[in-house]
């Protein structure tokens, strides 16, 4: 009898000590700081990462590297386009307790592999750059991952629509990096083509690393077979190949490319320079904002303010590179402070980080501020995930992308789709 | 003492003898022999020095030449390592440029566009290629081997080359125990390292490709990395010297161990081969060597020794040893030593020769004289035999001639006896019957000795009673001592064993000749019989059974005391007068003994007494008890008084003698004829027993047996007892077959007869032991049957052949000498008949008389019993001058004869017991 009563004060007693402990700790709970996470390809593609940690400081830099109050670090981290690395910044993320989100890069793979791993742990990715259409679509009720970008569900036509209106394209070949990706594109370019009555004079497959002597052969077999253009889904280092490779060709023998927006991440233009650009015939997809058009006030205050950021290195609009990386980032961070702001105005945040990046990311489907960007002025770009709303976490639309060039300076010019 | 020694010292001496000839024999070997063990030493010595020259040559030589070529062979393998490693790295790295490997390290997913396709269809030279892709933290994307690791990721090599500027594209490394020798390239994306192409391959002997035969036991191989084993090749067990070769630029080196087994053996095989040459070249040798020597000395001294061989045989004729040594004189031998020896022989053989003559021709003329004097010695010996046996002969048949009368004379005397006489009369048939037996005896004694000469005497061995013997024939003789007035003293030493083996009948025949000596010779005083023995029983229970009998008679002088042992001898011849005796007592009785395995002495001093002491050899029998108890009493078994007995005799002699042993002892006989009487008396008068004679006429006993045994009457089953003449084996089976109970032989023994019929008739009381055992003989009745013979004008079988008559004359002869003297018998009888036939013819009375009556006593003592009666009936009609009846019964008497002669002659074919 004594006994119980005994065992029962004990187990009293240690309950109420575990509850005082455990809620003191939560009401005590703070961010010493937050971190934004960057894993993005700095060796292969660099411009592009660069790009995007420029537009996410410049954004950031409005706010004093602040978020509800915290101090925001920013880790830059290199996967080199490597899936396996890319994971491993993933895990990094998962075990630091003031991680609030991870801006992606410019390559799709590594998000793709990653899905089931990504909404498994919970971990908020915004996409400023990555396109394949299965990004921002994983079958599940939570959806962890937001893009401001091109979704390549929707470029293929627009690359098409372009092609074949202004290009008189008749008899596109598709050639596509061998990867989740070039599968994505090759199905909706097939689609695009379709809408005109049209099917590709061939479909061709290239592995990443691809030689310079292969792409010639790859090349010529398309010629061969009868193709009046190329549909290019490739990144820089591919693409710098492919290009040099229709470069080499003879003049007669070269088609006109229309390129994904992959060439663009690295160091393309400065490999393959104006030189060997004026001799072939290159367009690529873009997002409908550039630096070098004529700006508004907003916009020329944002690239000023990078400009101040970034003294020794942007001093004009064709110092940003890979131009896509800021501005898509700079609008993805605004659209992540609002929804900091938003929560912490609603007092949702806990301090408990796996719990907060979920109230985060149930903010960001319900921002009910417009948040003024780069590209357009954002009025609720996104909204909760279902199968019924593919697009719910895409904040562009494929009225917001635009068929563009390199100029002399490497600087990119838009087309006017129209 | 000195005897012994003798034996000794010869037979050292022969011992000595034999091991001299036997070594002599073992280390003499012949010139041949001893020529092939030198030759053949010296051959083996040769090849085994020349062998051993070539052993250690050929080892050094081609060590040298070996070592060359492996040193040779050592650059040769270790280009080909250099060659496997460079050709590996240069696959590794050639497979590595494929731009699928940069993008699948990149992106590990792609390996669904083919990646595994890829690698697992990379060949070299038509072998898969065993390649692993490994990321950029060592794990593996991808692997075409069996059992790949998830991750190097904690190997220091791997990291090495993925992080470090300075790295080996080659290492050799343990896995699961096993060495493998691993070459790595890196996949380089945009020249950053992002993953590295594998191939791992097991260290073993494919790295030498061809050049390594596995099957072959060759050479050993050690390669090392980083100076640890890595692959061990050929047998470990190799002792040669080492030969190291590092390879150039590379952390290996290579330890070889050239395998000198082929080397050895090849060498081997040379030695083997120079010695089989050499083998055969001294088989060669030693053949030419043979014949050279069997020409030059072998043969020469085979010629010598078979001239001296036939030289110590002495079987020589000397006319070919001339020739054989003249032989060998021609000869001219090529060694002189040979030639002297044969020169010696020569002239030895001639002085021989020359010996051998003169005393061959002294041998020839002893041998002649050797050979008269044994012819005359033969003739003697012959004539002496011839005369011995003829005395025998005689003496036996003379002996058996008066023992058939005499014993009927007995037995008329005994009952002439029983008949009322006056004293007088008495007197005389008392004096006559004394005479008689003193007579057989006399006869007894006679045909024992004849016999005794004849070596025909054999003793029984039969247990029996020895105290009981003693005693009984103590008893026998004390009524003539008593008359005398001497006291007959019986002394038994208690150690004298009761129960013994030996011939109860001959000792006591010593032993009454003995005592009736010492009482004739003694008036007056006493006589002892001491009975001891001289030994004790050894382990078959043999003794010597030792008696002496004393008396204190007239003495026996010293003079003749050598001699009394000698036949027909007297202590003193004027004695002969006085005291009757043949004489030949005591030589039987010294025969006997002796036959016995015993000695008979004679203390006497003239006028104090004499004392004769004798030994026998006799065997305890104490085990013997029961059966000598039981037999002695059985005998003894007498029948009731007043038994009613039935007598079945034809024969009205027998009848007498059987009735008169029977009604003598209070038995009630009736006596019948023949068989039919026999069932008839049956059948009318109640019988205890019946004694029924076999051959009778009318109806013979067995037919007789059958009928009263199948009577319907009680009397059925009365027992029945045969009486015979003839018991020869099986007679007794088909005596009982026939329904009989016993059998009795004849002649008729009272005591035997008696037991019998107690037996039978259950009778309770026992023979008084002091009655008088003795014989009625069936032929000693015979004379006083002639009446009734006469009118038997069939005689039966019995009469014309009697076996009582020839079981007597065994008796008293041998069943040895029966076919002889029957047949000489018959020889002679057949004379006599025919005489008698002439002298019936011619009328001449006088000379048939003689002749029938030789015919009648020599046809009586030999079983021709019918014959006999016939002839002394012719005698008597003779002496009648009854000449008419003569002359009626002589035809008869002729046909009456051959047919005894020829039943006679077929009895003698069956043998004799």
């Amino acid at each position: 009898m004594t006994y119980a009563i005994k065992n029962l004060s004990k187990v009293l007693i240690w309950g109420l000590i575990t509850f005082c402990i455990g809620s003191t700790h939560t009401y005590a709970q703070t961010y010493q700081h937050l971190t934004l996470y960057i894993s993005a390809d700095q060796t292969n593609s660099r411009s592009s990462a660069v790009s995007i940690e420029q537009g996410l400081r410049t954004a950031l830099s409005e706010t004093n590297y602040l978020l509800a109050g915290h101090k925001v670090i920013i880790k830059n981290l290199d996967h080199r386009g490597s899936t396996p690395r890319s994971t491993k910044h993933l895990e990094q993320y998962i075990q630091d307790s003031s991680a609030l989100a991870l801006f992606s890069g410019l390559h799709s793979p590594p998000l793709l592999t990653n899905l089931k791993f990504i909404h498994q742990n919970k971990i908020l990715v915004l996409d400023p750059w990555a396109a394949a259409a299965p990004i921002t679509r994983y079958p599940s009720t939570e959806n962890w991952i937001f893009r401001l970008s091109i979704d390549d569900s929707k470029a293929g036509y627009v690359i098409t629509q372009y092609a074949v209106e202004k290009g008189k394209v008749l008899k596109p070949a598709l050639l596509l990096e061998q990867t989740g990706w070039g599968q994505s594109n090759k199905l909706t370019m097939s689609a695009a083509l379709k809408k005109y009555n049209l099917v590709p004079s061939s479909i061709s497959w290239f592995n990443w690393g691809i030689s310079k002597e292969r792409a010639i052969a790859k090349l010529q077999k398309i010629k061969r077979e009868g193709a009046d253009a190329i549909f290019l889904v490739a990144n820089a280092t591919e693409g710098k190949v492919i290009v040099s490779a229709m470069e080499t060709l003879a003049p007669k023998i070269r088609l006109p490319i229309y390129s994904h927006w992959g060439i663009t991440g690295g160091d393309f233009p400065e490999v393959i320079t104006h030189n060997i650009r004026k001799n072939i015939s290159l367009t690529f997809i873009q997002t409908k904002f550039s630096f070098l058009h004529p700006m508004n006030k907003f916009q020329e205050y944002v690239f000023n303010r990078a400009r101040s950021i970034f003294p020794n290195i942007i001093n004009e609009p064709k110092d940003i590179k890979s131009p896509t990386g800021f501005i898509h980032s700079y609008d993805l961070t605004k659209i992540l402070i609002s929804a900091v702001n938003q929560a912490s105005i609603n007092n949702r945040l806990t301090g408990d980080i796996v719990n907060d990046r979920n109230v985060i990311r149930t903010t960001l489907e319900n921002i009910n501020t417009p948040v003024k960007g780069l590209i357009k002025t954002y009025i609720r770009p996104f909204s909760s995930y279902n199968k019924d709303n593919p697009d719910a976490h895409e904040a562009l639309t494929m009225d917001d992308y635009v068929m563009a060039y390199y100029g002399q300076s490497n600087e990119i010019y838009l087309h006017d789709n129209k | 003492m000195t005897t012994s020694w003798h034996i000794t010292d010869s037979q050292t001496k022969y011992t000595y003898m034999t091991t001299n000839s036997k070594h002599s024999s073992n280390t003499s070997i012949s010139i041949s022999q001893g020529i092939s063990v030198v030759l053949v030493s010296a051959f083996i010595v040769f090849g085994i020095l020349v062998s051993t020259f070539l052993y250690q040559v050929l080892e050094k030589d081609f060590g040298k030449i070996q070592q060359t070529d492996f040193d040779r062979r050592m650059q040769s393998y270790g280009s080909m390592i250099d060659i496997f490693i460079d050709q590996q790295l240069l696959l590794v790295n050639d497979v590595s440029q494929n731009p699928i490997f940069s993008q699948s390290v990149m992106q590990p997913d792609s390996i669904q566009i083919g990646l595994e396709e890829y690698m697992n269809r990379i060949q070299l030279l038509g072998k898969k290629v065993q390649l692993t892709l490994l990321d950029f933290e060592g794990n593996t994307i991808h692997s075409t081997m069996p059992k790949p690791y998830i991750t190097y990721n904690n190997d220091p090599w791997i990291d090495n080359i993925l992080n470090s500027n300075q790295y080996d594209k080659f290492r050799a490394h343990k896995k699961n125990d096993k060495y493998y020798f691993s070459f790595a390239t890196r996949i380089k994306y945009n020249n950053s390292i992002e993953g590295i192409l594998l191939t791992e391959i097991p260290v073993n002997s494919e790295i030498f490709k061809e050049s390594w035969y596995s099957e072959v036991e060759q050479e050993s191989l050690r390669l090392y990395y980083n100076n640890n084993i890595i692959l061990s090749i050929g047998p470990t067990a190799i002792k040669t010297s080492k030969t190291t070769l590092p390879l150039k630029n590379r952390p290996l080196h290579l330890d070889g161990y050239p395998n000198n087994d082929n080397l050895l053996s090849t060498r081997d095989n040379i030695i083997k081969q120079f010695v089989i040459v050499i083998f055969l070249l001294s088989l060669c040798a030693i053949f030419v060597i043979f014949r050279v020597n069997k020409y030059l000395i072998i043969q020469p001294i085979h010629e010598i020794r078979e001239v001296t061989n036939k030289i110590a045989k002495g079987n020589f004729r000397p006319k070919k040893v001339n020739n054989k040594i003249v032989e060998l004189k021609t000869k001219k031998h090529r060694f002189r030593e040979i030639r002297r020896l044969s020169n010696d022989i020569i002239s030895m053989a001639l002085i021989i020769n020359t010996r051998e003559t003169s005393l061959h021709d002294t041998n020839i003329i002893l041998e002649k004289r050797v050979a008269e004097r044994t012819e005359e010695l033969q003739d003697a010996h012959d004539q002496a035999l011839t005369a011995s046996r003829a005395k025998s002969g005689f003496l036996a048949t003379m002996s058996h001639e008066i023992r058939t009368p005499m014993n009927a004379v007995l037995g008329i005397l005994g009952l002439l006896k029983k008949t009322p006489m006056t004293n007088e009369q008495k007197t005389l048939v008392q004096t006559g019957r004394d005479s008689g037996e003193l007579l057989l005896t006399i006869i007894n004694d006679i045909l024992d000795f004849s016999k005794m000469e004849a070596d025909r005497l054999e003793l029984e061995n039969s247990g029996f009673n020895i105290y009981t013997l003693l005693e009984s024939t103590v008893g026998l003789l004390k009524s003539q001592s008593e008359n005398k007035n001497i006291n007959l003293e019986l002394i038994i030493h208690p150690d004298l064993p009761n129960y013994v083996k030996g011939d109860p009948d001959r000792l006591r025949q010593i032993l009454i000749n003995l005592i009736s000596n010492a009482i004739k010779f003694t008036s007056s005083g006493s006589i002892k019989v001491i009975a001891s023995t001289a030994s004790d029983p050894n382990v078959n229970g043999e003794f010597i059974f030792l008696c002496s009998v004393k008396d204190t008679g007239v003495g026996i002088p010293n003079e003749v005391k050598d001699i009394l042992f000698d036949e027909f001898t007297m202590a003193d011849q004027t004695h002969s007068r006085r005291y009757e005796g043949t004489g030949l007592g005591l030589a039987i009785c010294k025969k006997l003994v002796l036959l016995m395995g015993g000695e008979i002495h004679l203390t006497s001093k003239v006028g104090s007494g004499s004392t004769f002491t004798f030994t026998a050899n006799l065997e305890s029998a104490e085990h013997l008890k029961d059966e000598i108890t039981r037999k002695h009493n059985e005998l003894k078994l007498m029948p009731d008084p007043g038994t009613r007995i039935l007598l079945a005799e034809d024969n009205p002699a027998n009848q007498m003698l059987v009735k008169d042993i029977l009604e003598d002892v209070n038995l009630h006989v009736d006596t019948v004829a023949n068989g039919i009487e026999a069932v008839q008396a049956i059948r009318s008068r109640p019988y205890d027993i019946v004694l029924m004679d076999i051959s009778m006429p009318e109806m013979d006993g067995m037919t007789a047996t059958h009928k009263i045994r199948s009577l319907k009457s009680g009397q059925a089953n009365i027992p029945i007892i045969a009486l015979t003449a003839h018991v020869l084996s099986g007679d007794k089976e088909r005596f009982i077959e026939a329904g009989m109970d016993d059998y009795l032989t004849k002649p008729i023994d009272r005591s035997e007869t008696l037991h019998c019929i107690g037996l039978w008739s259950g009778a309770s009381k026992f023979q008084d032991e002091s009655e008088e055992d003795y014989i009625i003989d069936e032929s000693s009745t015979k004379d006083i049957t002639i009446e009734h013979q006469r009118q038997n004008i069939e005689p039966t079988k019995q009469e014309l052949v009697s076996e009582t008559t020839l079981s007597q004359l065994v008796r008293d002869t041998s069943s040895g000498i029966m076919p002889k003297l029957l047949t000489l018998y018959i020889k002679d009888a057949r004379e006599r008949v025919q005489n008698i036939e002439d002298a019936n013819r011619n009328n001449d009375y006088h000379t048939l008389e003689f002749e029938a009556h030789t015919l009648a006593s020599s046809a009586g003592a030999h079983s021709n019993l019918a014959l006999l009666h016939l002839s002394r009936e012719i005698e008597n009609l003779c002496q009648k001058q009854n000449y008419v009846e003569v002359s009626e019964l002589t035809p008869l008497l002729i046909s009456l004869a051959n047919e005894s002669f020829e039943l006679l002659e077929t009895r003698v074919t069956q043998g004799f017991k």
